[in-house]
C-alpha cells in the first residue's frame, strides 16, 4: 500500500495489497486513518530497513569483508562461528564440548548486539568435523537454548576453518 | 505477494529444475553458483581466482534481473573444497562488496556438484526499502 500525505488528506494509492481490491480512496485525517497504520503490517512493507552489521567487539577482528551478523528487518543471519577467543585462538583444543560452549557463547554476543535473544533463533546449522561431536553439541544446545527448539541441520564437513576447529554454527534469528 | 523467478540468459544451468534466483517480497534468494562457463564447463581449473571471479560474474547477473546488487547482500555461504580456496575468495570479496559487510559461512566440502569447481557460493539479499 502507498499512501502519500496531501497536507492534511492522507491519499490511499493502491489498496490491493488489501483484501478488497483496487479502490482509491481519500480520507481527510490521518485521526481517520485509525489506528490501522501501526497496526497492519502491510502497511509497513515499504518503510526503510536499513541493515545493521553486528560485530560485537569482544569478539575480536573478523577476516574479510564480513560482519560477524547482520541484521535486516526482523531477520538476523548470524556467520559461522568457531570456539576461538578474541584474539582467534582456538579454546579447548581437542575438546568439541568446550568449543561448542565457546562458539555459542560468540552466537550469543551476536544475537544480543542485533537485540536478540536465543530463544529468537529459528534455524540452526552445524558443521562437525566429526560425527563423534554430535552428542556433545547436544549437551551445550540445551543449555543454549533451554526449551527452545529451532529447526536444526548437522552436516559432517571435510574440514573446518580456523586450523584446530572441530566444528562451527551459523543460526539464523527472526523477531517477533 | 507473488514470487518471482530469476534465469538470466548469461548463466548456465545444469539441469532445468531450479532458478537460479527467487525473490518473494524484500528478499532475494540465490541458487548456489558454481564457476561455469556458456556451455557448462568449469572455468579456470585449479585456479581459485579466476573461479571466483567467475562465480561472482554469474551471481551479479542473476541480482541485476531481481533489480538488486552486491550492497544488498546479507549473507554469504561458499562451499569450497579446499580451505586454501578462502584467502582468494575474501580478498576478492573485499573488492566486490565494497562497503557492505555481509554475514558469512564458508563450508567446506569434499566436492560440489560441478566437477573440477573448487568453489560454489549462495547469497542473501534483502532490500532496505
Amino acid at each position: 500500500m502507498r499512501a502519500v500525505d496531501n497536507a492534511r488528506n492522507l491519499t490511499i494509492l493502491d489498496y490491493d495489497l488489501l483484501s478488497a481490491g483496487p479502490v482509491p480512496w481519500t480520507i481527510t485525517t490521518y485521526a481517520d486513518f485509525g489506528l490501522s497504520i501501526g497496526q497492519n503490517s502491510k502497511s509497513r512493507r515499504n518503510e526503510p530497513m536499513p541493515k545493521q552489521f553486528l560485530n560485537p567487539p569482544q569478539l575480536g577482528a573478523l577476516d574479510g569483508p564480513y560482519s560477524q551478523g547482520v541484521r535486516a528487518g526482523n531477520t538476523m543471519w548470524v556467520s559461522a562461528q568457531a570456539g576461538i577467543d578474541a584474539a582467534g585462538r582456538i579454546v579447548g583444543a581437542g575438546d568439541p564440548e568446550a568449543q561448542c560452549r565457546a562458539l555459542f557463547q560468540r552466537i550469543g554476543a551476536v544475537l544480543a548486539a542485533g537485540g536478540a535473544t536465543p530463544s529468537d533463533v529459528v534455524m540452526v546449522r552445524g558443521f562437525l568435523k566429526h560425527r563423534d561431536y554430535i552428542q556433545a553439541t547436544w549437551k551445550v544446545r540445551r543449555e543454549f537454548f533451554g526449551a527452545h527448539r529451532p529447526a536444526s541441520t548437522t552436516f559432517m564437513v571435510s574440514d573446518v576453518e580456523p586450523a584446530g576447529a572441530l566444528m562451527t554454527f551459523e543460526v539464523v534469528a527472526a523477531l517477533d | 505477494m507473488a514470487k518471482q523467478f530469476y534465469d538470466p540468459p548469461g548463466v548456465f544451468s545444469p539441469v532445468n529444475i531450479y532458478s537460479h534466483g527467487v525473490r518473494c517480497g524484500r528478499t532475494v534468494t540465490l541458487a548456489g553458483q558454481a564457476p561455469l562457463d556458456d556451455d557448462g564447463t568449469v572455468v579456470g581449473p585449479g585456479d581459485p581466482a579466476a573461479q571466483c571471479r567467475r562465480v561472482f560474474a554469474d551471481l551479479k547477473k542473476t541480482l541485476d534481473l531481481a533489480d538488486a546488487t552486491f550492497a544488498d547482500v546479507v549473507y554469504v555461504r561458499a562451499y569450497v573444497t579446499d580451505k586454501r580456496v578462502l584467502p582468494e575468495l575474501r580478498r576478492i570479496s573485499a573488492e566486490i562488496f565494497g562497503a557492505n559487510r555481509p554475514a558469512f559461512t564458508p563450508v567446506i566440502v569434499p566436492s560440489v556438484r560441478a566437477e573440477g569447481a573448487l568453489v560454489e557460493i549462495e547469497l542473501t539479499a534483502v532490500f532496505d526499502v
